[in-house]
């Protein structure tokens, strides 16, 4: 008991999740200012502004899915209940910049390509990959038993995330798109990147990266005590059955 | 590894003999996929008119009513285990759980591919289109395979749900995606009578994926039965 009163006591000082806020509210409007100084695209004019937002949302999403998995590996072979905490912030998380990345995916689509969506690969991909969580999290919420809510967390993030690069060659019989290939990759549309834009999608991705790292702490936090609060309650049920 | 078969082929053989006197699960899974198929028939009237514009739908239609009654029955298969008590009594068998997984996914299997025999040609009587080409076989057993491996641990997940009748489609077929592009992609190719090598792809992709969610299954169904 006495550990878990330790976690989720909030941090004061230079606690990371402190430094990892203060940091984020700071690097935010330095990203945006990196944004509207970089030079327009020539073919896609200002909208393609939006892709220094829209990369690093995708990027943290796959990042929330493969921690969810690993998760869901570390319960599976240990029975931890920690790791539920860790799986659940993967999934939750993940759903969440999942949604960012394909409304600024849309919103940037309407300008490129003139539709909110096609059909590509990639986007078939991340809507299915979008499908698939969300379930999961359905899933969890009709479990009540801490135990197996767990175990079929941890089984279906597993199958979920194996499922995701057959996902993606599957869509190879969908009609092609014209999604951008930003790095490596011999298909779909290129996009230069030159000098000052590289820096920004760097600093972009310093921001948004620090966001999730925040966002995954407070949700590990939430869990914690979630945790603790359940425990406690059972304990005093038991008081009062004596 | 013949005692571990031979406790597989108990489950199974459990399964279908309690089908064959109840004949609960093949029923509903029948009579379901024949309402599928009228009600596409009464939903698109216009589409059945042009012999091109069912070529266009049909082959995606008819992977909807397999998914659509597939669902059905793998959710009975542990539902009507759960509620009349038996499945505690099968998780105590003194057998290996993946072999509980193995027998039950062959009794899904087995009457989820009796079900596709018998409505593959209804459907074709009521498209007015000819469904038989011998190349078919393969992509629905394989098709049917993967339905059979994820639903069966999907259906052992979601019986001890709040939700379960519902959960079920909604993760099932999430997962399911995947084959159902290619399935219904090769059965569009082979249908406008194109040639074998169109399709080779998507049966090895179904085939592929038929082994990933063979293996993954067997080593997770001990995980989500577990009291």
């Amino acid at each position: 008991m006495a550990t878990a009163i330790k976690y989720t006591r909030p941090t004061k000082g230079l606690g990371l999740s402190n430094v990892l806020f203060w940091a984020t509210v700071f690097s935010w409007p330095i990203s945006l200012i990196f944004v509207l100084m970089a030079g327009d695209d020539v073919n896609l004019k200002y909208s393609q502004r939006i892709f220094y937002y829209h990369l690093p949302a995708n990027i943290m999403c796959f990042l929330s899915f493969m921690i969810y998995f690993i998760g869901g590996i570390a319960y599976w072979r240990t029975r931890n209940r920690k790791w539920d905490i860790v799986m659940v912030a993967g999934l939750e998380l993940g759903v969440f910049w999942a949604v960012i990345g394909i409304i600024t995916g849309a919103i940037w689509a309407r300008y490129a390509w003139g539709a909110f969506w096609t059909w590509d690969p990639r986007l078939t991909t991340v809507s299915i990959m979008m499908v698939v969580y969300i379930s999961g999290v359905m899933l969890r919420s009709s479990v009540e038993d801490p135990t197996r809510k767990a175990a079929l967390t941890a089984a279906f993030g597993i199958i979920g995330f194996v499922n995701v690069p057959l996902v993606y060659f599957s869509t190879r019989w969908f009609p092609k798109g014209e999604h951008p290939i930003i790095f490596g990759g011999d298909s779909g549309t290129p996009v230069g990147l030159e000098g000052f834009m590289f820096l920004t999608l760097g600093v972009c991705f310093v921001a948004v990266g620090l966001l999730f790292g925040w966002m995954l702490l407070a949700r590990i936090r939430l869990g914690q005590m979630h945790e603790e609060l359940q425990s406690r309650r059972m304990a005093l049920e038991g008081m009062e059955n004596e | 590894m013949g005692n571990y078969l031979r406790k597989v082929w108990a489950v199974f053989a459990k399964d279908v003999r309690a089908e064959l006197r109840t004949k609960d699960i093949f029923s509903a899974m029948f009579v379901f996929s024949l309402l599928a198929t009228l009600v596409f028939a009464f939903a698109l009237p216009g589409k059945l008119m042009e012999p091109k514009e069912v070529a266009g739908v049909a082959p995606g239609l008819l992977w909807v009513a397999y998914t659509f009654s597939g669902v059905l029955g793998l959710n009975r298969s542990f539902i009507v285990e759960k509620d009349r008590g038996s499945l505690e009594g099968l998780l105590l068998a003194p057998a290996d759980r993946s072999a509980i997984y193995l027998g039950k996914m062959l009794s899904n299997l087995t009457f989820m591919v009796l079900v596709e025999i018998l409505i593959t040609p209804i459907f074709g009587v009521v498209f007015n289109y000819s469904m038989w080409n011998p190349l078919l076989i393969p992509v629905v057993l394989l098709g049917t395979l993967g339905f059979a491996e994820i639903g069966t641990l999907f259906a052992a997940m979601a019986v001890n749900t709040r939700a379960r009748e519902v959960l079920l489609p909604v993760l099932f077929f999430s997962i399911m995606l995947p084959v159902i592009i290619a399935a219904a992609n090769a059965t569009t190719a082979l249908l406008s009578n194109r040639p074998i090598e169109d399709i080779a792809g998507q049966l090895q992709f179904i085939a592929i994926f038929d082994i990933i969610f063979l293996a993954l299954p067997v080593l997770l169904f001990e995980l989500v039965v577990e009291e």
